[in-house]
């Protein structure tokens, strides 16, 4: 089309195609993928996505695509938490958004491709042209019948104890694999808390004595390691295992508390079988009572009737 | 009055007592102040444990801006923490552990001196330290660093001068991708049947994050309220360098993302922002549009990676 031509022979209309707006302020997400390999039949995952402003002023409309021209199956897997349309409020410079997939029972094993566009939509103007920012998310997820277990420490301590009680390794794991999953194992060495040369004890805790993390999931765990440390400051040195791969270690310091003592006796909380034997004879004591004036009652109710009688 | 001391008579004896041992304590303590005892306090090592850098978790970054992150740790003390010197602390891409001192500072990748609070109680010190990472430090999750994390160290330094200091486990840095567009389109007065020629109209894109991008480009028909007319989106043309309108270097706006393949490589630098590129915008009004001065629309800008 050459509309230089048409406009020598056809009556001009001038038409004022105004001042654009400056754009609003930056936009941006972080990451810009959904990518998830080991998605086996049936799984559901989620991945957190950040919506960021670095000058959040004002409330600001966001607006989602969702796209997978190669797989159109996948678009029923895929949904936003916070729908297709909501709104990054001002002050929150960066904004979770949760991506989920849920895989079907009958998802063929395969690699799939989609796109998720988020646009901002700015205040309209009077006129001109409006300048809108996105960004895309990049969707790629595969199918596979192929167990893939994985994990990562994500933050891991050492608790404070009490005197009697297991020393306490607590950690947080995400399971990045595809099947629930656990350390293989945790190990620690334990020494003086003032002459860390000085190592007083080695112990361990197998899988078998660890709690799992469901796939795709983030849990709090704990390694609890049974020695006795009488109380002070201790220096703990822990490995966390994936089959024989050290996956985290960790250096630092705890310490053990005194247990409290009663009536010249030492009892740490931990002495589970004190309680139990305590809550036993209480129990006991209360079913014996209870008797006694069950007794007592019924006694006095029959002398009654005979006097009665 | 015999009966009288006679009854009296224990408790005189147990008044007694208690006299000579309040006598024995005093003159123990006056045996005391009167030695004299020497003693000197060596100065222990002052130890970091426990540090942890974003708590454990990735970091994002904030677009064109700082991202606050934490670097937290324990100082034990055992001269006391309240003898704690300094405390600092760094943020650093791991490959750089050796590296990164104060004269190797670089907001790509070291951060040093980073102030920390220290909150003491005995000989233990809670340590909090507050790093400004910037929006382009290099991404760990992808890009040419994937492999390597970013770590947190803890330095404390003691009233003797001695210092100790404990690293992180690694952190993913994410790459993230951000735009800015700080210009505006601004086609002005344009005759119904002419166009822009070789007068473009010019947006100034910027890459506000940690990697390089690249941007789709999309548009809807221009619409006037008071005329209810139309420009059709297919009017407006872009190119990354000055154009001549329908010269053929110009790519037709359409309703569909499309990328416009500039230039803006992973940041470098703030204040402003060192990766930028320009995108070069013209119009043509067909004949028949009426005349009005209320003509708007919205042009999309959708960074990808590149």
């Amino acid at each position: 089309m050459n509309l230089r031509n048409f406009s020598k022979l056809l009556i001009v209309f001038s038409i004022i195609l105004a001042w654009a707006s400056i754009c609003q302020a930056g936009f941006g997400i972080s990451p810009p993928v959904v990518n998830n390999p080991n998605l086996l039949r049936g799984s559901h995952y989620e991945k957190q996505i950040l919506l960021i402003r670095g000058e959040p002023k004002e409330d600001l409309r966001a607006n989602l695509i969702i796209e997978a021209s190669e797989n159109p199956e996948i678009l029923n897997w895929i949904s936003v938490e916070q729908g297709t349309s909501f709104i990054l409020p001002k002050g929150v410079p960066q904004f979770p958004m949760i991506v989920r997939v849920d895989v079907p029972k009958d998802a063929a094993y395969k690699t799939y491709k989609a796109y998720i566009d988020v646009k901002t939509i700015p205040e309209a103007k009077e006129s001109g042209i409006t300048v809108a920012l996105g960004a895309r998310i990049n969707v790629l997820l595969g199918v596979t019948d192929q167990p893939a277990p994985n994990f990562k420490v994500r933050t891991a301590e050492i608790l404070n104890i009490k005197e009697g009680c297991p020393v306490k390794y607590l950690m947080k794991i995400e399971n990045t694999g595809n099947v629930k999953t656990r350390p293989t194992k945790v190990e620690i060495k334990i020494f003086n808390g003032y002459q860390i040369e000085k190592l007083l004890e080695t112990s361990e805790v197998t899988a078998e004595n660890l709690t799992f993390v469901n796939a795709f999931k983030t849990k709090e765990i704990a390694a609890k390691f049974a020695v006795d440390l009488k109380p002070g400051r201790y220096w703990g040195e822990i490995k966390v295992f994936k089959d024989n791969e050290v996956v985290r270690e960790d250096k630092t310091f705890f310490s053990v508390l005194p247990a409290t003592e009663i009536l010249g006796f030492t009892i740490s909380p931990c002495d589970y079988w004190i309680f139990a034997i305590v809550g036993l004879v209480v129990l006991a004591g209360a079913g014996c009572g209870t008797r006694i004036i069950y007794k007592s009652r019924k006694k006095k109710r029959r002398k009654k009737e005979k006097r009665k009688s | 009055m015999a009966e009288k001391l006679k009854k009296s008579f224990p408790w005189l004896i147990i008044l007694l007592c208690g006299f000579l041992i309040i006598l024995g304590f005093y003159s123990q303590e006056i045996k005391a102040d009167s030695a004299a005892t020497t003693l000197s306090v060596g100065n222990v090592v002052p130890i970091v444990s426990g540090v942890a850098l974003n708590a454990g978790g990735s970091i994002s970054p904030t677009e064109n801006t700082i991202v606050d992150v934490d670097i937290t740790g324990k100082v034990v003390d055992d001269n006391g923490c309240s003898g704690l010197k300094a405390t600092t602390a760094l943020a650093y891409r791991s490959d750089l552990s050796a590296s990164c001192v104060p004269s190797t500072s670089n907001d790509n990748n070291c951060y040093t001196g980073v102030a920390c609070a220290t909150s003491c109680s005995g000989t233990v010190a809670d340590v909090t330290c507050a790093a400004d990472i910037w929006f382009h430090a290099d991404s760990t999750d992808s890009g040419g660093w994937s492999g390597y994390t970013w770590l947190g160290t803890i330095l404390a330094t003691d009233s003797a001068d001695t210092t100790h200091q404990a690293d992180s486990s690694g952190v993913e840095m994410i790459g993230s991708l951000c735009l800015d567009v700080a210009a505006s389109i601004a086609y002005g007065t344009v005759a119904a049947g002419g166009d822009t020629g070789t007068t473009n109209q010019q947006t100034l894109i910027s890459d506000t994050c940690n990697t390089a991008i690249d941007v789709l480009v999309s548009g809807v028909d221009m619409t006037s309220a008071a005329s209810s007319g139309t420009v059709a989106v297919e009017y407006q043309h872009y190119y990354t360098a000055a154009f001549t309108f329908d010269g053929g270097d110009g790519s037709t706006l359409t309703g569909s993302p499309t990328a416009a393949e500039i230039a803006c490589a992973k940041p470098t630098s703030h204040g402003p922002t060192d990766s930028s590129d320009d995108l070069f915008w013209g119009i043509g009004i067909i004949v028949g549009t009426p005349t009005a001065t209320d003509y708007g629309g919205v042009d999309t800008f959708t960074a990808t990676n590149d």
